[in-house]
């Protein structure tokens, strides 16, 4: 057991450009990017669009019941590291990934990995809410039927049920399922959304600025929202919002130009970033 | 105390203010000059419309005489043993003609009485013989009946031909014209509507001359389009704008399709008669090489169209699908095909109404060939309403110029039918959101 | 030791330049307030070693006035946490202002005690018993003035270093105590009579004393600043040694 003196001292290295430039030959992350209890372990992943090279060297873990939030200027590659985790990537035209992407030890990017169940295993939620032109119920009830997933209309009714239970919006919208899940509002949307991924039981859940479009109210509602799901999924989440990121994950990652810069717990990244750069970014003084 | 410079420069407002004038007289201009190109447009279809339903409108009536007409025994069964193949065969025009001197039994000459026989169509015999073929029983019976009269007949009745004129000008003479003043007189000639007009296939005579062949060719000839053109059309666009990767290719197919919608038609009638009618043997002046020329012409219309449409619908939508985990093919045929549908509905409405029209490549491929018969299918010989127009609109009688206005006017009423069982089909793919 | 590539001005650098400027005035009050504590503390023993009641009593006038620069300052905390949303090494910068705000405000009180010990000592009309007890005074005023201001320093620079310093001096003022204590228990040997006396020289000193004590508070405010690490309560040479190793 060391002194408290000397833990303070090792703990609060002060990190000069110098000692960058040599960190950056090792590892260019700052903290600790594994996880205890990994659900989803990406190493030395590099993605590139054509020429050029969206995503360096990031090594980050996923772990179980935990939010992990990604932040970090527009263009830094949170979004495209997060589209690498369920292989969104794979639909844009001339965009590569290596490196190595695990779901609980199993290599996504295998080539003999069908992408479809991996995408049940990862669901996704989108900036902007984006359900289908259809009925609420068609809405949620349309992974669980592709897939499969139920067995008779009884069964598939008590799981739209327990997805938009789940998800915050039985009550809302229990009386109206036959209407254009469209109609809603925009924070509902985006909660139908989510229930329409929780549908297919996904282990993962990916966000990508999933509270960007809506106002405070349905904001909160949202990141309550994510705060109950952690007890059943991983979560990760992007988002411009450094508050949002505050309150909602357990771990802060903090992306800068395609280089994962720091990561920790989000109490000591937004209290005591270790990195300069981390630390002019969540202060406001970027740019 | 002021700066000079700041002093020296009138206010922003101020300079507003100046041009605002300017900027409102531009905005009234252009507001006006938009409007008077709509006026200018309904302008014309108005003139269009009202001298097609001007000149057209009378076809839809026909001038019937009337005569009392014996079914002689004598002529139509000699045999008395109501032979279908002799009913068929009789000489009905004989028993018109004896009516016809029965009414005036002063006319005596030969010269004369062939005048008096031209007072009639020469489709009485074949009106007489649906007579006697649908109730045999009538033979040996005295009947009044309306029989179609001639065209220079029918004319005169809808005064396209003056009485007034002077004999040598007139084509209806004085003795015919007597006649038929003698017979107007007896209450014996009267207009009815035009059944024949919309049963008949074309003719020689103007009086006997009908759409219905036309119209079934057409109707064949769009349907197989359509058949044709539209699964081919969308499946192109779809591969194309969701699945073909984007490389040198797929550029240079998207680059010939977009050429192949300015080629002009006439060279597609000409590939078609190269490829489809002599290699291919598909027999000529049918429905099916027509749709196969039409399907040509009008892909590239579609499948533009079809681009646009797909183009249109926001990727968040297939984003989702692929989310919850569709496979990219689920994800077309559950969310972007119906969400582009109206978009294609569109596309094809507009190439389906271009094929319609459409004349040039069907001269090629023989649907120009006089065809009195209806077509009963898609490998009959046919021909198709512009066809038929151009065909009626080049004839000398004066009977045809009626006849091409009214066949204008069917072509536009089927072209309006489309385009709204398009416009009720989008609706009701709309409303499924 | 370049006092560094590493200090940041936390005053500075933000895109929203007027949170720059609320920081720094928040900054700047403070330090005026500290400069403020420095000049009572320093009338107040001047007061007590000349026997000028005058003085004395304009320094416990004075006192309100930092009393009333506290509840300013306290307010523009309030502020700038409500509007701002500070993280980071703002949020540290503006929790360790307003801590440093208290720990002046209770200065500016022991100043005050200081003087109302002045006061005390010229209406009892005694004498002091030896000019040298003074000396003790000047001594211990001299090193918690310049404890407090180099505290002050440091803030103003995020200077580290200097804030280490500021503890190195701490062990001085206590032996001063230690010093003038025995220097005063002997005048009770002597002549049980100057009890009353030497007890209120006994809470000037520790007033003064105290000053230091909170000088020293101030100091560890900043390392929490630059460094982001709460070394309260711990022992101060074993902090010295830790962060200038570092250093090296």
């Amino acid at each position: 057991m060391s002194t408290t003196a000397e833990a303070v001292g090792q703990a609060k290295a002060a990190i000069t450009s110098a000692d960058l430039a040599k960190a950056r030959e090792v590892s260019a992350t700052v903290g600790e990017f594994r996880s205890p209890t990994p659900r989803m372990v990406c190493r030395n992943v590099n993605v590139w669009y054509a020429d050029k090279q969206a995503i360096k060297d990031v090594n980050l873990d996923i772990g179980k019941n935990e939010v992990v939030s990604m932040i970090g200027p527009s263009g830094c590659g949170k979004s495209t590291f997060l589209r690498c985790l369920n292989r969104m990537n794979d639909t844009i035209a001339g965009c590569r990934v290596s490196g190595t992407l695990e779901l609980d030890g199993v290599d996504i990017y295998d080539k003999r990995l069908d992408v479809v169940p991996l995408r049940a295993q990862v669901g996704m939620v989108f900036q902007k809410p984006n359900p289908f032109p259809k009925s609420i119920y068609e809405n949620v009830a349309y992974g669980p039927r592709i897939h499969g997933l139920t067995n008779d209309k009884a069964e598939l009714d008590a799981l739209v049920e327990e997805s938009l239970r789940k998800a915050g919006l039985w009550e809302e919208v229990k009386d109206r399922l036959d209407q254009p899940g469209t109609g809603l509002s925009g924070g509902q949307q985006q909660r139908l959304c989510i229930a329409r991924t929780i549908a297919v039981s996904p282990e993962v859940i990916l966000m990508d600025e999933p509270c960007s479009a809506l106002d405070p109210i349905a904001t909160a509602k949202i990141e309550e929202l994510i705060d109950e799901l952690r007890a059943n999924y991983s979560i990760a989440i992007v988002t411009h919002s450094m508050q949002q990121a505050a309150r909602v994950s357990q771990r802060t990652a903090y992306f800068h130009l395609g280089d994962l810069i720091e990561v920790g717990q989000t109490d000591q990244i937004f209290t005591n970033p270790r990195h300069r750069l981390t630390e002019d970014y969540i202060t406001g003084r970027f740019g | 105390m002021n700066s000079p410079i700041a002093a020296a420069r009138p206010r922003a407002i101020d300079r507003v203010n100046q041009s605002l004038k300017r900027r409102y007289a531009a905005e009234r201009r252009f507001r006006f000059l938009g409007a008077s190109a709509v006026v200018i447009g309904l302008l014309f279809v108005t003139i269009l419309f009202v001298d097609i339903i001007g000149k057209g409108y009378t076809a839809f009536w026909q001038t019937s005489i009337q005569l009392s007409i014996y079914f002689d025994p004598e002529v139509i069964d000699p045999s008395g043993e109501r032979d279908p193949q002799e009913l068929r065969r009789a000489d009905y025009q004989k028993l018109a003609r004896d009516a016809l001197r029965a009414e005036f039994p002063e006319v005596q000459r030969r010269q004369e009485l062939r005048e008096l026989y031209g007072l009639l169509s020469t489709g009485v015999a074949q009106q007489l013989a649906e007579r006697v073929q649908a109730n045999p029983e009538r033979i040996g019976t005295t009947e009044a009946v309306w029989l179609l009269a001639d065209d220079d007949v029918d004319m005169l009745i809808k005064g396209k031909i003056d009485r007034d004129l002077p004999e040598s000008d007139r084509r209806v003479k004085d003795r015919p014209l007597a006649w038929i003043e003698a017979l107007e007189a007896k209450g014996a000639i009267e207009k009815h509507f035009n059944t024949p007009f919309f049963s008949n296939g074309t003719s020689r005579e103007p009086e006997l001359a009908g759409i219905a062949g036309a119209l079934m060719g057409s109707f064949y000839t769009l349907l197989l389009t359509l058949l044709f053109s539209f699964p081919i059309a969308v499946a192109t666009a779809v591969y194309l704008e969701e699945f073909a990767p984007k490389n040198r290719w797929t550029d240079l197919i998207e680059v010939n399709i977009n050429n192949l919608a300015a080629v002009p038609s006439i060279v597609f009638g000409l590939l078609g008669l190269a490829v489809f009618i002599n290699f291919f043997g598909v027999p000529r002046s049918t429905p099916l090489v027509g749709a196969l020329v039409l399907t040509l012409m009008t892909l590239p219309t579609i499948i533009i169209a079809s681009r646009a449409a797909l183009k249109s619908v926001p990727p968040s939508i297939r984003e989702a699908a692929l989310g919850v985990g569709a496979s990219p093919l689920q994800t077309q045929f559950h969310h972007v095909l119906p969400l582009a549908m109206p978009g294609m509905l569109t596309g094809t409405i507009i190439g389906m109404a271009q094929a319609l029209g459409e004349t040039a490549p069907l001269l090629m491929i023989g649907m120009i060939a006089f065809i009195v018969d209806i077509p009963g299918g898609a490998t009959d010989a046919a021909t198709v309403l512009p066809v038929q127009i151009f065909l009626w609109a080049d004839s000398p009688e004066r009977g045809f110029v009626e006849r091409t206005s009214a066949a204008i006017m069917v072509l536009l009423a089927f072209l309006i039918a489309m385009n709204l069982t398009a416009v009720m089909l989008r609706r009701k793919f709309e409303r499924r959101w | 030791m370049g006092q560094g590539t590493m200090t940041i001005d936390p005053t500075e650098g933000h895109t929203v330049r007027a949170y720059d400027r609320e920081l720094t005035q928040l900054r700047g009050f403070v330090l005026e307030m500290g400069e403020r504590v420095i000049e009572q503390t320093r009338l107040a023993v001047d007061a007590l070693i000349e026997g000028d009641a005058e003085t004395a009593r304009r320094v416990v006038s004075q006192e309100r006035k930092i009393d009333y620069m506290e509840l300013d300052a306290d307010d523009e905390v309030f502020n700038l946490i409500a509007k701002r949303a500070p993280t980071a090494i703002d949020l540290r910068l503006i929790l360790a202002l307003s801590k440093v705000i208290g720990d002046l405000e209770r200065a500016g009180d022991k100043a005050a005690r200081v003087a109302a010990c002045a006061i005390e000592l010229q209406t009892r009309g005694s004498r002091l018993p030896e000019v040298k007890i003074l000396h003790h005074f000047r001594q211990m005023a001299e090193l918690a003035c310049r404890m407090l201001s180099n505290s002050l320093d440091a803030l103003a620079r995020t200077d580290v270093d200097l804030a280490l310093g500021v503890f190195a001096e701490d062990r001085g003022l206590e032996m001063e105590f230690d010093a003038a204590m025995r220097h005063l228990i002997t005048f009770v040997f002597e002549d049980a009579s100057l009890v009353g006396q030497v007890i209120e020289l006994v809470f000037g000193l520790k007033s003064l004393e105290r000053i230091g004590n909170h000088a020293g508070n101030i100091a560890e405010q900043v390392i929490y600043i630059a460094k982001g690490q709460d070394v309260r309560y711990q022992n101060r040479e074993n902090l010295i040694a830790a962060l200038s190793q570092r250093r090296r």
